[in-house]
């Protein structure tokens, strides 16, 4: 037996062994009631003072175990096995040659505890002297159950019928939690009001009297306590924020702002309440108050469409109000969040309200260029909206088993648009002599209301990886509009009186869309999978619209009366191979897919030409993505499509009643296709930092539909356009974009460099010339980031924009130049202990070589902001935004045969004292990135 | 009685496993990242919360094996077959130890740099405590390991019922084979899930790399790791995993 001892201690004997004087330990192990020989037990010296290990055996069938040749020292001799309670003993030093501890007698581990060990994976059962602590998640109790219903499942411990607690058949004279007392000294206490979900620990152990405790000296008495450790949520499972501010601007603006949000959760639920109100155009809401407020919802998207791809079926309408940024935006919102999650069935459900209310006075310039010469346009519009939207969305999923879960979403969305709008525009020939003013004055309003029902459904099988799913949506949209316009244009060679306008119109359209996938994946061999799947989706339209005259005592008009309805069905059936092993993915495929259109249309109770097309094509997919190990990644994919021209461009039913702009239809168009390739690189050094991102993409459209436009001088009306829609050969995109992170001292100064460059080339007709234009855009862009210590970060930028549109034949159209400069600086400065300073300035330029002005601003903001309170739970900011009173909101670009630039006075200079508190704590955030922006 | 009968198999097999002389097999683990507690243990003052972070991203998970015999151990990741498009490569994190000649070898790579260790076998100071759980059908008792170089104090679970002083990663040294050991404050858990004996001692191939590469000392790739540690705590942006 002694050849087997020896053949399992651990041959680390050390040299230094053989010289020290060594001694011998040796000793028998015996069960305590039986006196039976315990073998197999750890038997280990471990370090008196910290519990190192230093040497360690195995005891015999006989229960006997030897140390031989070990160090003279003190010891704390340790032995446990898996049925018996740990056992410790202290060694002295001896003046002999060898220790014999005899007989250590070993007590069985209670069978109760045993099933604690055994059966609660979870549990470790941690020993303290002859007390133990229990892991409380390992013990399932009812929702709602109060600790002492948790107690009662302890192994070792009773709760008797007045609620009174024993250990180990010994009284439990207190109840601590988190070491403290709770409501004085009685046990139910906090037995009978604490929810068992909120602990996470119970741990029971002797306590001194309190005698004891005072004079150091064991009176005997013993007292068993309890501690409960609360789980950390529950420490502290809620948290709120609140801002305030108000201020001054130029004029007889008063800016204010006022936010403020509460969160309640736990490891189950979490329930949140939002709400927002500004005048400073701040519209969107934040993304880390989004995500605070909907909890880990804010991650979720469903999409019920399966196959290669991706979805571009009608993607969901946002509650996100839009606001494009001109001139001066309130905003006002709240809503109510509610989570659920058990681990089986998760439930998240919000409801939120958002309103913009708008003004803008817009002042754009253009100018169109034909074949022969090219006129000018000047628009100054005056723009008043309210949008407002009311959104209530639950989403449910449901783990069925192991294989099956089950999601379903249903979103109601009801949304609102109040728009008033005045427009004048002055037209004038090349040599700018005035031809026409084309007047506009409209109120409208548009209310949607959309429903969204989504169900999904997965099974998995046994087989690994094989799986089936099946989803099913429907989405509605009932939309309702009534607009009344008047439009007056006056054609200054008076020959002819004003034509004047004015129509009330009201128009109903209601969209539904019904859709469904299936898919089946298959493995094949373990790095294999096939896949098929079949897509279902119809769409229909039905739209009636009226429109009376108000010159006319209220006749209606025939022409822009409409009663219409669009059908359009998709199918795709396809397969896909992918493979998938050690960072290399590869997924090619192909399917079939048929579009079918069905269109209707009665026009003053005429019926129009009905339509009906069909398009069919093979579409491929390839995609391949590759990460190695050492920081690189890339990826290529190439795809073919096709898609059904718009029902707008087949048939000839507009509503629109603007004389200058006549749009007709082209019931002779087909579908439109393009070959779409991208290929990515990517490197990052973990260990420098450096980093270089390359991406490139290219698209080809051997068809796509533009319009033809006839632009001529009609006298007595002024320049009209009449747009036709035409399938066209051969459009071409591409594009470039690398982005390089350089660090030039580690974590100190990085370097951001980026490059963009675009390409696009399209055929365009005017006046059924066909011409060609292309155009070109580099956007270069550097970045510095300094942080010159902890406390103070610098960042330098600076980007460019130089567009250049050119057309090949060149009568009467010129090459048009758009540059968009900017350089911005901004510092994040911690000036004191919680004083902080923030400042950013930023210069933008634009020019163009088709228009004389060709403004520039200088954008300087400053904000200081103090910390108060412990744990900087109060924030003191005073901003001053666009202290240099500059700030305009500027577009320009060139499309097609026009040249467009626009301008529209927005919030400018103002000052403004914002006072917030939050519970948490703030913490100053992006210590290394100073934003430029605000 | 359910609940006896299997507590008995438990016990019956433990006695088996301590008195065969099997010193031979296999161990598959699994490693589990808790990210969210990984960002807690590098980024303490960062605060998060909890409740804002999906499931199925708090966790991710791959599988290891460890070969041993009586003086040989050989510790190697297992190439995952996924079928997610952006499963990465897996990394080279080889561990060689061999007893009799007192030598460990590591290959391993980190934040991309490939590093290969020839040294001999580090001394670990362990703890005993007196927890004891379940692992892998095998009662553990636990050891604790303070780690300087992370500051961390790294929990070990080791079988009192399996007297092979091996473990996964780099850890060995205790009275019996290491089933379980958690990381960065239970950020990072090492658990076995099965365990092979064999009769025969396993095959084990000692890691290969070329004969030219420059190779370092434990303490020196420990001083390496470190160093990582305290740039990526530096990195606008955080930690990447």
């Amino acid at each position: 037996m002694k050849r087997l001892i020896t053949l399992l201690f651990l041959s680390a004997i050390c040299i230094a062994r053989i010289f020290a004087q060594n001694i011998e330990i040796s000793g028998n192990l015996i069960e305590a009631d039986t006196g039976e020989e315990v073998p197999f037990a750890t038997v280990m010296l471990l370090n008196e003072s910290d519990s190192t290990l230093l040497e360690y055996a195995i005891s015999g069938t006989d229960g006997h175990f030897v140390f031989k040749n070990v160090k003279n020292r003190d010891y704390l001799l340790k032995i446990s096995h898996i049925t018996y309670t740990p056992y410790q003993k202290h060694i002295k030093k001896t003046d002999g040659k060898s220790i014999n501890l005899g007989n250590l007698k070993l007590s069985p581990i209670a069978e109760v505890l045993m099933e604690v060990v055994v059966h609660e994976a979870q549990a470790p059962l941690l020993f303290k002297g002859d007390t133990v602590e229990y892991n409380a998640a390992t013990f399932k109790v009812a929702p709602g159950s109060t600790v002492e219903d948790l107690l009662k499942k302890l192994p070792g411990i009773e709760v008797d019928a007045d609620g009174g607690i024993k250990s180990m058949g010994k009284d439990v004279s207190k109840v601590y939690v988190d070491g403290k007392n709770f409501f004085g000294d009685d046990p139910k206490m906090v037995t009978q009001n604490i929810d068992a979900e909120a602990v996470s620990k119970v741990q029971v152990y002797n306590d001194k009297s309190e005698q004891e405790k005072l004079t150091g000296v064991k009176d005997g008495t013993q007292n068993k306590v309890m501690n409960l450790e609360l789980k950390q949520e529950y420490k502290k499972g809620y948290f709120g924020k609140a801002s305030v501010g108000a201020g001054w601007g130029d004029g007889n603006f008063i800016p204010w702002l006022a936010k403020g949000s509460f969160n309640r959760f736990n490891d189950k639920y979490q329930l949140s309440v939002i709400g927002y109100g500004n005048d400073i155009n701040s519209t969107r809401t934040d993304w880390e108050d989004m995500q605070e407020f909907k909890g880990s919802s804010a991650f979720t998207y469903d999409s019920g469409d399966f196959g290669f791809g991706g979805s571009r079926w009608w993607g969901g309408f946002g509650s996100g109000l839009y606001w494009d940024g001109n001139g001066f935006a309130q905003n006002y919102g709240g809503g109510v969040n509610f989570n659920y999650d058990n681990g089986k069935t998760i439930l998240y459900t919000n409801y939120t309200y958002n309103q913009i209310n708008s003004k803008a006075d817009i002042f754009a310039n253009q100018k169109t260029m034909l074949t022969d010469t090219s006129y000018f346009m000047t628009d100054t519009s005056y723009n008043a909206n309210k949008n407002f939207s009311h959104s209530l969305s639950a989403r449910l999923e449901e783990k069925i088993d192991s294989l099956d879960y089950i999601i379903g979403r249903i979103n109601v969305n009801f949304t609102g648009t109040r728009k008033n709008y005045e427009n004048t525009a002055l037209y004038q020939a090349a040599n700018l002599d005035l031809i026409n003013q084309y007047e506009e004055l409209s109120n409208s309003k548009l209310n949607n209301i959309n429903t969204d029902a989504l169900v999904i459904y997965n099974h998995k099988f046994m087989k690994p990886k094989r799986s089936f799913s099946i989803s099913a949506e429907n989405k509605n949209t009932i939309a309702l509009e009534k607009e009344n316009e008047e439009n007056m244009n006056d054609f200054f060679n008076a020959t002819t009186e004003d034509e004047r306008i004015k129509v009330a119109s009201s128009q109903n359209k209601n969209t539904n869309n019904l859709k469904s996938s299936v898919m089946y994946v298959e493995p094949i061999g373990k790095r294999f999978t096939f896949s098929t799947f079949y897509n279902f989706a119809m769409n229909t339209e039905k739209l009636s619209h009226e429109a009376q005259d108000e010159l006319q005592s209220n006749a209606a008009i025939d022409s822009l009366s409409l009663i219409s309805q669009r059908d359009l069905f998709y199918n795709r059936l396809g397969v896909a191979f992918a493979y998938s092993f050690n960072g290399l993915y590869i997924n090619a495929g192909a399917a079939y897919k048929n579009l079918q259109q069905n269109g209707k249309y009665t026009r003053a109770n005429v019926d129009g030409d009905p339509l009906r097309r069909n398009y069919g094509s093979v579409i491929p997919y390839f995609e391949l993505n590759w990460q190695s190990p050492n920081n690189i990644w890339m990826s290529f994919d190439y795809s073919y499509d096709i898609d059904e021209p718009d029902f707008a461009y087949l048939q000839p039913i507009s509503t629109n009643m603007d004389p200058l702009y006549v749009v007709n239809g082209n019931p002779n168009l087909s579908y439109t296709s393009s070959h779409n390739t991208s290929a990515m690189f990517g490197y990052h050094n973990r260990a420098s930092f450096m980093g270089a991102f390359v991406s490139l993409d290219y698209s080809y459209q051997p068809d796509l539909i533009t319009y033809n436009q006839k632009i001529e001088y009609v006298d007595g009306l002024g320049y009209r356009n009449v747009r036709t829609p035409e399938i066209v050969h051969g459009g071409h995109e591409a594009g470039a974009n690398i982005h390089l992170e350089l660090p030039i001292v580690k974590s100190k100064f990085t370097t951001h460099l980026g490059f963009r460059y675009g390409y696009d080339q399209n055929p365009i007709f005017i006046n059924g010339v066909e011409n060609l234009s292309q155009s070109n855009s580099f956007n270069p862009n550097i970045t510095f980031q300094i942080n010159l210590s902890d406390k103070l970060t610098w960042r330098i930028n600076g980007r460019y924009g130089y567009t250049t549109t050119t057309y090949k034949s060149e009568n009467y159209f010129n090459n048009n130049k758009t540059t968009n400069y900017n350089v911005g600086t901004s510092i994040k400065w911690q000036m004191f202990g919680r004083t902080y300073l923030e400042a950013n300035y930023k210069y933008n330029k634009y020019l163009n070589n088709e228009f004389t002005n060709n403004p520039d601003m200088h954008i300087l903001n400053v904000s200081i902001k103090q910390y108060l309170g412990k744990g900087n739970k109060f924030e003191l900011r005073l901003a001053a935004c666009d202290l240099l009173n500059q700030s305009v909101s500027i577009a320009q670009y060139a499309s097609s045969n026009t040249v467009y630039y626009r301008e529209s006075p927005t919030l400018s200079r103002y000052y403004m004292l914002t006072f917030s508190y939050n519970m948490k704590g703030f913490q100053d955030k992006g210590r290394n990135r100073p934003e430029i922006d605000f | 009685m359910k609940r006896t009968i299997i507590l008995t198999a438990i016990i019956a097999l433990a006695a088996s496993f301590a008195s065969a002389q099997q010193t031979s097999g296999t161990i598959e683990y699994e490693i589990t990242t808790d990210v969210e507690k990984m960002m807690k243990w590098f980024m303490p003052d960062r605060k998060m919360d909890t409740y804002s972070w999906k499931e199925e991203w708090k966790f991710r998970k791959s599988k290891a094996e460890l070969k041993f015999t009586a003086s040989e151990t050989l510790y190697e990741p297992i190439v995952e077959e996924t079928m997610d498009r952006w499963g990465g490569a897996t990394e080279e994190h080889t561990i060689y130890s061999n007893k009799d000649k007192n030598k460990v070898c590591y290959v391993i790579r980190q934040m991309g740099k490939l590093s290969i260790v020839d040294d001999s076998i580090p001394k670990m100071k362990w703890k005993v405590t007196n927890a004891m759980k379940e692992v892998a059908g095998h009662i553990c008792m636990s050891a604790t390991y303070n780690d300087t170089i992370m500051g961390q104090e790294i929990t070990a679970w080791f079988a009192l019922d399996m007297p092979i002083p091996y473990g996964p990663d780099v850890y060995h040294g205790l009275p019996g084979m290491i089933l379980q050991i958690d990381l960065y404050g239970g950020g990072q858990i090492y658990a076995a899930k099965t365990i092979t004996m064999s009769d025969t001692p396993v095959k084990i191939d000692k890691p290969k790399f070329k004969k030219k590469t420059k190779t370092m000392t434990v303490a020196e790739y420990q001083a390496q790791v470190y160093k990582f540690m305290q740039d990526m705590k530096k990195r606008p942006g955080g930690m990447m995993f």
